[in-house]
């Protein structure tokens, strides 16, 4: 890449409007902040200088039809840029900074960032930041396998028992399942049916324990082959019975219980999110690919009527 | 695309601080897997969780250009060149006004009870810079924007097509106010085509100058000759634009200069008038103070281009597209037009929604001397705002609460900012003391 050093990115003799023949290296691989007064030359450092030079360098890369306009690209007014890598700009589009417009404004920033990551592969939730990943049946698999030997293991799928209980546990004998799964313990369908007043307060009891089908129970055992096999249909049972969730309930040698969720859809803090695909590649038009960006865009809204009051107090914290 | 430059144009902008926290995280994700990320910020937290800060300056447009300062925030805090460092430090500071302004004339709102507002009555000087303060949710957006707005356009004979929200009066010296403004961040101007010399509207006088160049009455040439944006001296190619606009997938639009004129938007007969040696499209790539400099013996020209320099905006283009404005620039271009028409029979009542969003301490300055060169023409500044270094600047603070929602919805206090910090209910009262010691 550079001929000096490929830690930096050396930027030499940058002239672009009002900056004055300045020397700067930005760190490679590293989160750097330009500041300054408005109209200080931050942004003909950083986007008439450096984005546009990565830009030229991006459609060097690209077909003919973008290659054609290349020639014709001002050249940032700069003596040379060592150690640039494509770039990707992200800017600030959105003028609408009013309180009204918070709303937009951070949707579309969201948006931005959902491109950023769809570019990367990756995709972060808003909510909590942590990645999104839709769970493949290998992924449980390995899950398992990466468990002591002999852990014990309930492989088990939530029943929304706000729907017609009975008739959904009816469905599921004839399927050929014959157990649940309520506050850790197992229980026959049969014998739970058979327990009007029990099926009714389950049915009712919103936010108690959850109601499981029991899919598969195991004990843990590595390196064999047709144990890998049954639990591998078995996740593949549960993520069709889960509508793609599922639930891992272990207990290891000290009794310690625990309930690991798995989904194969795309998804994260009850938000759905749209796969990185091409689709969502177009910068000209960034809404047009986003199915999800309303709901998302209600969830990071900030209603100033609605905004609960510890909320409020964090707007303090910072001001 | 790991390995790649990512580059971030003030992406905390309109988040809220716990989102902002959570962009943080995404960038330095970013980072984390190998990626180099670049980011234009005035946000404080995110600079102190930055690698590098490099701060360009010290000021704006000839002032600036320069690498001030390098390295990581306690660096930059250390740094006495470094502007950004120094206000970071709080070694500089917006100063608290020696003395607070003494008004008479008031609008006052009785029982004020959309929402969640609990039926209070609150006054308003008049010809004074009042800050609305509370934390979120508290009603704040609800007693200026749902009542105090509407109810003066109202009052006016302005249609606004929305209801007033529920108040039993509004009363007082309403009838001093000849004009109601709500001056937000939003761009001045749509499309590429509107820029700020037009938009405090010097432009008609400079083209009447071009027109009454010898040359211009030679060659027939009238005022709209000196127009891009109609037919006759412009560049037809490119419609007077300068340039054309290529979309690209994957990427931001690619600018090229325009084939014919080369960006100078106009026809080359239409160039060859000049004033002084500069041609039309000369003058619209010089900035304000340039141009204030250029036109030193046009004082009418002069005068109405002065405002933008002393809004802090001498470093931009007279011909500059007004979405290559940053929000807080666009705001400001707005008030300069006000200034700018110096009309001692006009009262205009100003309300800004957290005008200091985005900006950097410097700039705050810049607008806070804006508000009080529009009260010494005899206008009235009101503003809802989080920031305490405008609270402390105001000459009466009215804070809404104490919490939000239900729990919100009172006037907490009404006075001056010395008197709110000994206020026990209010949480502005916490933060103000901090500022006013
Ligand atoms: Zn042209």
């Amino acid at each position: 890449m550079s001929q000096s050093n490929n830690k930096e990115i050396i930027i030499k003799g940058a002239r672009a409007h009002n900056l004055k023949n300045i020397d700067v290296n930005i760190k490679r691989n590293k989160l750097t902040v330009v500041t300054g007064v408005s109209g200080s030359g931050k942004s003909s450092l950083v986007f008439d200088t450096l984005y546009a030079e990565g830009q030229r360098r991006y459609v060097e890369s690209l077909s003919a039809y973008a290659r054609q306009f290349l020639g014709k690209m001002n050249k940032p007014d700069v003596d040379y840029i060592h150690g640039i890598s494509p770039s990707i700009a992200i800017e600030q589009k959105v003028n609408t900074r009013n309180a009204r417009s918070t709303v937009a404004t951070s949707t579309e920033i969201y948006d931005y960032l959902k491109l950023l990551f769809a570019r990367i592969g990756v995709t972060f939730s808003p909510i909590s930041g942590n990645m999104v990943k839709r769970h493949t049946i290998d992924d449980v698999v390995q899950h398992i396998l990466a468990l002591p030997e002999n852990t014990k293991a309930y492989l088990l799928v939530t029943i929304n028992t706000e729907n017609e209980l009975r008739k959904q546990l009816e469905v599921y004998l004839q399927t050929g399942f014959n157990r649940l799964f309520l506050n850790n313990e197992m229980l026959d369908i049969e014998e739970f049916l058979s327990n009007d007043e029990l099926v009714k307060q389950t049915a009712k009891a919103k936010n108690a324990e959850p109601l499981y089908l029991l899919i598969d129970r195991f004990a843990v055992q590595q390196n064999d082959e047709d144990f890998l096999n049954r639990i591998s249909d078995s996740i593949q049972t549960a993520f069709f019975e889960g509508l793609g969730e599922c639930v891992l309930h272990t207990i290891n040698e000290e009794g310690k219980t625990q309930y690991e969720l798995f989904n194969n859809r795309f998804e994260l803090d009850g938000q759905k999110f749209e796969e990185p695909s091409v689709n969502l590649f177009s910068f000209n038009n960034p809404f047009g690919a986003c199915k999800t960006c309303e709901g998302l865009g209600n969830v990071i809204g900030i209603d100033e009527d609605l905004v609960v009051p510890d909320k409020g107090l964090s707007i303090f914290e910072d001001a | 695309m790991v390995g790649s430059l990512y580059i971030l144009d003030e992406p905390s902008i309109g988040l809220h601080p716990r989102d902002t926290e959570n962009l943080i995280r995404v960038l330095q994700k970013l980072r984390d897997i190998g990626n180099t990320v670049v980011v234009v910020e005035h946000d404080e937290e995110i600079m102190q969780t930055a690698d590098e800060i490099i701060d360009i300056g010290p000021l704006a447009g000839i002032h600036g250009g320069e690498k001030v300062s390098q390295g990581n925030i306690d660096f930059i805090k250390n740094d006495t060149n470094s502007l950004t460092g120094m206000f970071l430090s709080g070694v500089k500071k917006i100063e608290v006004p020696t003395k607070r302004r003494k008004w008479k004339d008031y609008i006052e709102i009785k029982g004020a009870r959309q929402h969640n507002l609990k039926g209070f009555d609150v006054k308003f000087p008049l010809r004074a810079f009042t800050v609305v303060t509370g934390v979120s949710g508290s009603g704040k957006t609800t007693l200026i924007k749902k009542i105090l707005y509407p109810a003066i356009q109202k009052h006016l004979g302005n249609y606004t097509g929305e209801k007033t929200g529920a108040h039993e009066s509004i009363g007082g010296d309403i009838k001093t106010i000849t004009q109601i403004e709500m001056v937000d961040q939003n761009p001045i101007g749509k499309s590429s085509r509107s820029n700020p010399i037009t938009y405090i509207k010097a432009y008609d006088a400079i083209r009447d100058l071009y027109s009454q160049l010898a040359i211009s009455k030679a060659r027939g040439f009238k005022p709209q000759h000196f127009s891009f944006n109609v037919e006759g001296g412009r560049c037809e190619t490119c419609q007077g634009e300068g340039e054309v606009t290529i979309e690209m997938q994957f990427m931001a639009d690619i600018h090229l200069p325009c084939d014919e004129c080369k960006g100078a938007r106009f026809k080359e007969e239409v160039l060859d008038a000049k004033h002084n040696g500069k041609s039309i499209s000369d003058l619209l790539s010089m900035s304000v103070d340039e141009a204030l400099e250029f036109f030193h013996d046009e004082t009418t020209i002069a005068n109405k281009i002065k405002p933008l320099s002393d809004v802090g905006l001498g470093y931009i283009k007279l011909g500059q597209s007004s979405n290559t404005l940053s929000g807080g620039e666009a705001q400001r271009v707005k008030l300069a037009s006000f200034l700018g028409k110096r009309s001692s029979s006009e009262h205009v009542l100003f309300i800004f929604d957290e005008p200091t969003t985005g900006l950097h301490f410097n700039d705050i300055n810049k607008l806070l001397t804006s508000f009080n060169a529009l009260i010494e023409q005899g206008h009235t500044i009101i503003v809802i705002e989080h920031n305490m270094d405008v609270a402390k600047c105001a000459d009466y603070i009215v804070d809404l609460g104490p919490q939000a929602g239900d729990e919100g919805g009172n006037l907490v206090f009404a006075g001056l900012p010395e008197d709110l910090v000994n206020s026990k209910e209010s949480y502005t009262a916490k933060y103000l003391k901090d500022k006013l010691k």
